[in-house]
């Protein structure tokens, strides 16, 4: 399989996660005051300036097979993350999800909380207030959000490395630029580094008229 | 008024500090060339800079004008003809099948073609490490390679395959009968078989780019007691 093949596969069910859970992250950080969002806030920001090295290490530890969570998998649903492209999702979600919490918090920001209030006093309930009105404005700077942390996703190297290591379901591009390049065959790290610019920048486009809106 | 004079004399002085002397070394001699480094740094009067990894990896980055002076790797590297000469074996090793201590893993070398197929068995990456090299043609000879070629899971370097069967995540694993010895918490079950023995070998690459100072270094890692330390890591003097 193609090295961007492996990618997509990693990448779609990480942002299928990231992308729900992010945006609400968010919502919450937007609207909450006090010590829960500071520390919620923290918690998020953390794996973001980490070193990728440590998230993929601390990832091993606690989902390897000998880890408390990773044992339990393999014993009640005989899943093993490591060497496996799920694994890689797991490693590629933990580093994007900080960067979609952070944009969407930007851009559930940006909603005019007037609009709400008239929302509610012209007797919309709560639920109905953020579905027909906050959404709908936040949605463009979700947008961008989503686009930022797929670019991200797919720009991972280090977790995905350290975690999921380096085989056919997990070789994404980034790993096989590494390990091309560390063979020496530049044809293929060249073509692949490229490919990897073009995609980044069309996707820089998209996060542009996304945010433009 | 002082830092006028002292400054450019530092700057003098820290240029002409003969550059050091840099050595790429196959990472299976990573204890026995931090145990050589005092040694080779008092005797050439030089500071000697190691990079460490897989042979494969340093072979092809020398190849490519990397400034390595000498390079011991844990096989022959056809890639550094024309870039570097062999100046003299350095030791000889052999490899180990391994499973983490107190596993259940029930294997030996000639069983392996028979594992289930939730077995994992660790591999270094081929081309670029020598012990995956190695462990295929061994496998590959004693007619089990086929069989538990889909079982394999690869390590970037002999240590990651290593460190993969320390933690579970591969059932056993192919490295060199002396990396057992840095990891208590891997076991040996067993040496390959003789028949299948591949011939392990450290040879040390002097870059024809080299200095005087890393040409000496090559000749200090090639003498007598440089082998003794290896030998004191349970490397062989002589092919097995």
């Amino acid at each position: 399989m193609s090295a961007f093949a492996v990618s997509l596969r990693v990448i779609l069910p990480a942002l299928a996660l990231v992308a729900p859970l992010g945006a609400a992250l968010g919502f919450f950080l937007s609207r909450a005051r006090g010590a829960l969002r500071a520390v919620v806030d923290a918690l998020v920001l953390v794996p973001l300036v980490l070193p990728p090295s440590v998230v993929g290490y601390l990832l091993l530890v606690v989902l390897g097979r000998r880890g408390a969570i990773g044992a339990l998998l393999e014993r009640a649903f005989d899943v093993r993350l490591v060497f496996s492209s799920a694994g890689a999702s797991v490693a590629v979600a933990a580093v994007a999800l900080p960067l979609m919490a952070k944009a969407s918090e930007a851009a559930f920001a940006r909603v005019d909380r007037s609009l709400e209030e008239a929302a509610e006093a012209n007797g919309l309930s709560a639920s109905a207030t953020f579905r027909l009105v906050t959404l709908p404005l936040a949605l463009p700077g979700l947008g961008a959000a989503a686009t930022l942390a797929a670019l991200r996703a797919l720009g991972e190297f280090g977790a995905t490395l350290t975690f999921a290591g380096y085989t056919r379901s997990t070789a994404t591009a980034p790993l096989e630029v590494y390990f091309a390049m560390q063979q020496g065959d530049d044809g293929r790290a060249l073509g692949l580094s490229l490919a990897l610019v073009a995609v980044s920048t069309i996707a820089a486009f998209v996060f542009h008229a996304w945010s433009r809106r | 008024m002082t830092v006028r004079w002292v400054l450019p004399i530092v700057l003098v002085a820290a240029c002409k500090h003969a550059r050091p002397v840099t050595v790429g070394a196959a990472i299976s001699l990573k204890e026995s060339m931090d145990d050589l480094a005092p040694r080779l740094e008092k005797t050439s009067g030089r500071r000697v800079d190691f990079a460490f990894g897989a042979s494969g990896d340093l072979a092809s980055q020398m190849a490519r004008g990397a400034p390595f002076d000498v390079l011991v790797a844990a096989g022959e590297e056809p890639r550094l003809a024309g870039v570097a000469d062999d100046a003299c074996t350095l030791a000889w090793n052999t490899l180990a099948l391994v499973r983490r201590r107190g596993s259940a893993a029930d294997v030996t070398w000639t069983t392996l073609a028979r594992v289930p197929a939730g077995f994992r068995l660790a591999v270094g990456l081929v081309p670029q490490v020598p012990a995956g090299v190695y462990a295929e043609a061994a496998l590959t000879k004693l007619g089990e390679w086929d069989a538990v070629a889909p079982r394999v899971v690869r390590g970037a370097n002999v240590r990651a395959v290593l460190d993969l069967v320390a933690r579970g995540e591969a059932d056993a694993g192919i490295v060199y009968a002396t990396d057992v010895r840095i990891r208590p918490d891997v076991e040996s079950l067993g040496d390959v078989p003789a028949a299948a023995r591949p011939d392990v070998h450290y040879p040390v690459y002097v870059a024809k780019s080299a200095t005087a100072d890393g040409r000496a270094l090559a000749k200090l890692l090639c003498d007598d007691a440089s082998r003794r330390v290896l030998a004191s890591h349970g490397f062989l003097d002589r092919a097995p």
